[in-house]
C-alpha cells in the first residue's frame, strides 16, 4: 500500500549570484513523486532573486533559468494545492539534483538565506 | 512516451519604448504548445511605489493602479496565427479588501497565488514561434531603467517522432 509523504531538502545561499548545486537522496521505498514545492526563510530572496534547474532520477524537470517563484506558494493557496503537480513521476534511483541560481534584483538586499525543496511523494509502506 | 518540456527566452530591455522581436525554436518532436507563462527580474531603475498608508489602519478598499510594464504577443505560422498576446503589470493591490493586512501586510511573496501557465493549444508543426514585446515602462518611469523578462513556452512532445507522430 502506498501512503503520501512530504520530503524536504535544503540548500543554503551564502554568497550574492552563487550557483548552488546538490543532490539527494529519496528513499528506496518512495515510489512516486506527484509535486514540487519552493519555500525559503527569506521569501522574498527566493522570489525576486532565484532560479533553478530541477532533474530526478537524471531527468530534467525545470530547466536552467526557471524563476523560483513560479513554483513558490503564497498563504492564499490552500495548503492542499500548494505543490507544482508533476503528474506520478517514478523516482528511479531516488536521485533529485536542484541547481540553484541566485541573480541579484533591484528590489532586494541579499543576505545569506536558505532555500528548501518540498517534494510530495508516495511510498511504499512495509506493513 | 508523451512528455512536456519548457523552452525558456530571455530578453533583456534596457531602452524606454524598446521593442524586442524574438523566435522560440520548436523541437522537431513538439506535438503541441500547450501553455505560456512570463516573468521579470529587476537590474535597475525598479519603479517606486508609494509609500504604504500609515496609521489609522482603514480596510484598503480603494485600487490602485497596476504599473504597466509592457506587453508580449506571440505568433504561430500556422492557423493559430496570433495565440497569445498578454500584459506583463506589476500588482499594487495585493492588499485590497483584505481585512488580515492590518497585522500583515501582503506582498507578491507572502499572497501570490498558485503560478500556473496560461494554457494555449497550438499545432506543433511549425519549428519557430515568433515573439514580440513592446516596453511600455517608460510612461511610467522617465529615468533609465534595466530588466529581463522572462517566458517560458510549454510543449508537448514525443521523445521518438520518427515512429509515434501521426
Amino acid at each position: 500500500m502506498l501512503k503520501p509523504v512530504k520530503k524536504r531538502f535544503d540548500i543554503t545561499v551564502a554568497a550574492a549570484n552563487q550557483t548552488v548545486s546538490q543532490s539527494f537522496d529519496l528513499d528506496k521505498n518512495i515510489k512516486v513523486v506527484h509535486g514540487v514545492l519552493l519555500t525559503s526563510n527569506k521569501d522574498d530572496l527566493l522570489y525576486y532573486r532565484g532560479s533553478q534547474k530541477i532533474e530526478i532520477n537524471k531527468e530534467e524537470y525545470f530547466p536552467d533559468n526557471y524563476e523560483s517563484k513560479l513554483l513558490m506558494c503564497g498563504i492564499n493557496v490552500s495548503p492542499k494545492s500548494r505543490y507544482y503537480d508533476l503528474g506520478s513521476v517514478n523516482p528511479g534511483n531516488g536521485s533529485v539534483k536542484i541547481v540553484y541560481q541566485d541573480a541579484d534584483d533591484g528590489r532586494t538586499v541579499f543576505s545569506t538565506y536558505r532555500v528548501s525543496l518540498y517534494l510530495d511523494c508516495e511510498m511504499e509502506d512495509g506493513q | 512516451m508523451i512528455y512536456e518540456q519548457v523552452i525558456i527566452n530571455r530578453l533583456v530591455i534596457d531602452r524606454p519604448k524598446q521593442v524586442r522581436m524574438f523566435q522560440v525554436k520548436l523541437p522537431r518532436q513538439t506535438q503541441n504548445v500547450i501553455g505560456v507563462e512570463t516573468g521579470i527580474r529587476w537590474v535597475n531603475g525598479v519603479p517606486v511605489l508609494p509609500p504604504p498608508e500609515i496609521l489609522p489602519w482603514k480596510l484598503p478598499t480603494t485600487i490602485q493602479a497596476n504599473t504597466y510594464i509592457g506587453d508580449l504577443k506571440l505568433q504561430s505560422t500556422e492557423t493559430g496565427n496570433i495565440f497569445f498576446a498578454s500584459d506583463l503589470v506589476l500588482n499594487n493591490n495585493n492588499d485590497y479588501a483584505d481585512f488580515t493586512s492590518q497585522y500583515l501586510v501582503p506582498k507578491n511573496y507572502t499572497n501570490q497565488f498558485k503560478a500556473e501557465k496560461d494554457p494555449v493549444k497550438i499545432g506543433g508543426k511549425a519549428t519557430v514561434l515568433f515573439g514580440c514585446y513592446k516596453d511600455n515602462l517608460a510612461d511610467t518611469i522617465p529615468t533609465p531603467f534595466k530588466y529581463i523578462v522572462s517566458v517560458y513556452v510549454w510543449i508537448k512532445l514525443y521523445d521518438n517522432a520518427s515512429n509515434q507522430k501521426p
